[in-house]
């Protein structure tokens, strides 16, 4: 099925789940309480729908994220539980407008208070700490490790907290149809949770991984390459990534997503790349002390930036520091398969000695038809290339007169993304021709 | 995907939600 396709049904669904209970509640229709009861009511029936649908954002089912890209999900998933939290924080004050004790809801421990209004208020601040702790997580020096299973537990806790509240209160959540409904919310959310958790793993568990080699790379990085172990691994696309765990089992935290490096062509029993770049204490702490023969486990592979999903007259590479890992390895992939098409890269870096696959990409000018233009910001005094950042100017004084008819990808830092997204519309490239991944989604 | 037009997207998103629950509750509302 096309992609356009497959993603305009995918996003109906969604948007079915989302809206599902204000439609039903208007068919059980109650008619009675005032206009601030009833948004409160709405209010309350769309927080609780987002929250639910944010487990199928971030499930990994392949065919439901093919067509927008993990990295862009991820994105909505983010903006999608800050609005659950809008709606959810609006439905307890416009209660509290038309008169409901906001003590009793809102204080655990007031006298009034009583089970269902307990649960409910700590399901709210549970709701609180989540999106606060997720935004914040960097500044408030958080692992990602300890922040993977702290967001997982108060996830499942506050749905598990306002499940009393939905099914015993209310005058549309306390009808059979609303109550049945609710009760299929559920069953996906748990079903998502163990497909997720439990199912996934279970799949994967004869097919690990060994590492045959962790290398030290330029530029503060190491490249693991695995071998399968009793399985055949895969191929992927140029371009793509997977998420990558070491250990015993397949089961629990601390996968971590990371772009292929090495061609994306794998013959049956063949190794796969990854690079990682010293950035935090898995990268920077545990990955360069992996050994040879330890095991890993990769589930994968994923990601919309694909050099074999459009095809153009030829490709322009846009990369900002590790960034360049899924770039170089659609130049080894075209380079291997014995594309003739021209590629320009443009590559962002500090200084000459910190680029990350330099000598390989050079050593790649001379077997493809690539040309690689560095651009560094802190360069050495007697540095000839381009200096500064790359932007729209680097771009024009190398960019082929066909440069409309050429496909693009970029991946780097915030801040080189940020402005290739609006550089190269302006430049009169298609929007549909300008592939992107942000690596820091998590 | 384009994080602008996720994020523009996602507004709009946000704004339709709020106008489904303003007519749901007026709607509803007796």
């Amino acid at each position: 099925m096309h992609m356009t396709v497959r993603g305009i049904i995918f996003f109906a669904i969604y948007l079915f789940l989302v809206t599902l209970p204000l439609d039903v509640a208007l068919i059980v229709n109650a008619r009675t309480g005032t206009l601030a009861n009833n948004i409160a009511a709405g209010a309350g029936f769309l927080g609780l729908t987002l929250m639910a649908t944010e487990f199928l954002l971030i499930s990994r089912i392949k065919a439901a994220a093919q067509p927008f890209g993990e990295d862009a999900l991820q994105l909505f998933h983010n903006i999608m539980g800050v609005a659950a939290l809008v709606f959810l924080l609006a439905h307890p004050i416009f209660m509290i407008v038309t008169g409901y004790p906001a003590n009793c809801w809102l204080n655990p421990f007031a006298g009034c208070a009583n089970q269902l209004t307990i649960s409910a208020a700590l399901a709210l601040y549970g709701l609180i700490l989540l999106i606060v702790s997720s935004i914040f997580r960097k500044q408030l020096r958080v692992r990602y490790e300890v922040w993977q299973i702290m967001h997982g537990l108060l996830a499942i806790f506050i749905l598990l907290g306002a499940m009393p509240h939905i099914f015993t209160l209310g005058r549309f959540s306390n009808t059979p149809l609303m109550k049945a409904m609710w009760t299929v919310y559920a069953v996906i959310v748990v079903w998502v949770i163990f497909w997720y958790k439990i199912f996934r793993p279970i799949l994967s568990w004869d097919k690990s991984w060994e590492v045959v080699e962790n290398r030290v790379e330029r530029g503060d990085a190491n490249t693991l390459v695995l071998k399968p172990v009793g399985h055949e691994g895969f191929s992927f696309e140029p371009g793509q990534y997977a998420w990558i765990k070491q250990g015993k089992t397949p089961f629990g935290i601390g996968q971590h997503p990371i772009s292929f490096s090495s061609d994306g062509d794998v013959a049956p029993g063949g190794t796969v790349s990854f690079t990682v770049k010293k950035l935090g204490d898995w990268s920077g702490k545990i990955v360069p002390a992996i050994e040879s023969g330890e095991q890993m486990w990769v589930d994968g592979p994923f990601g919309a930036l694909s050099a074999d999903r459009e095809q153009g007259m030829g490709y322009v590479l846009i990369a900002g520091g590790i960034g360049i890992t899924p770039l170089y390895s659609i130049c080894q992939t075209l380079a291997q398969r014995g594309d003739v098409r021209p590629v320009l890269l443009f590559y962002g870096g500090r200084d000459y000695e910190s680029l990350t696959f330099r000598e390989e990409l050079d050593a790649l000018q001379g077997q493809m038809n690539l040309q690689v233009v560095y651009v560094l910001s802190d360069p050495a005094d007697d540095w000839q290339g381009e200096r500064g950042f790359i932007n729209s100017d680097v771009l024009k004084r190398y960019l082929p007169k066909q440069y409309r008819r050429f496909v693009y990808f970029i991946c780097g830092p915030e801040p080189l993304m940020d402005a290739m997204e609006q550089a190269l519309p302006e430049l009169g490239i298609p929007r549909e021709k300008v592939l992107s991944e942000r690596f820091g989604m998590v | 995907m384009h994080h602008v037009i996720v994020k523009r997207f996602a507004m709009l998103l946000m704004v339709l939600y709020v106008i489904s629950i303003l007519i749901f509750a007026v709607l509803v509302t007796p």
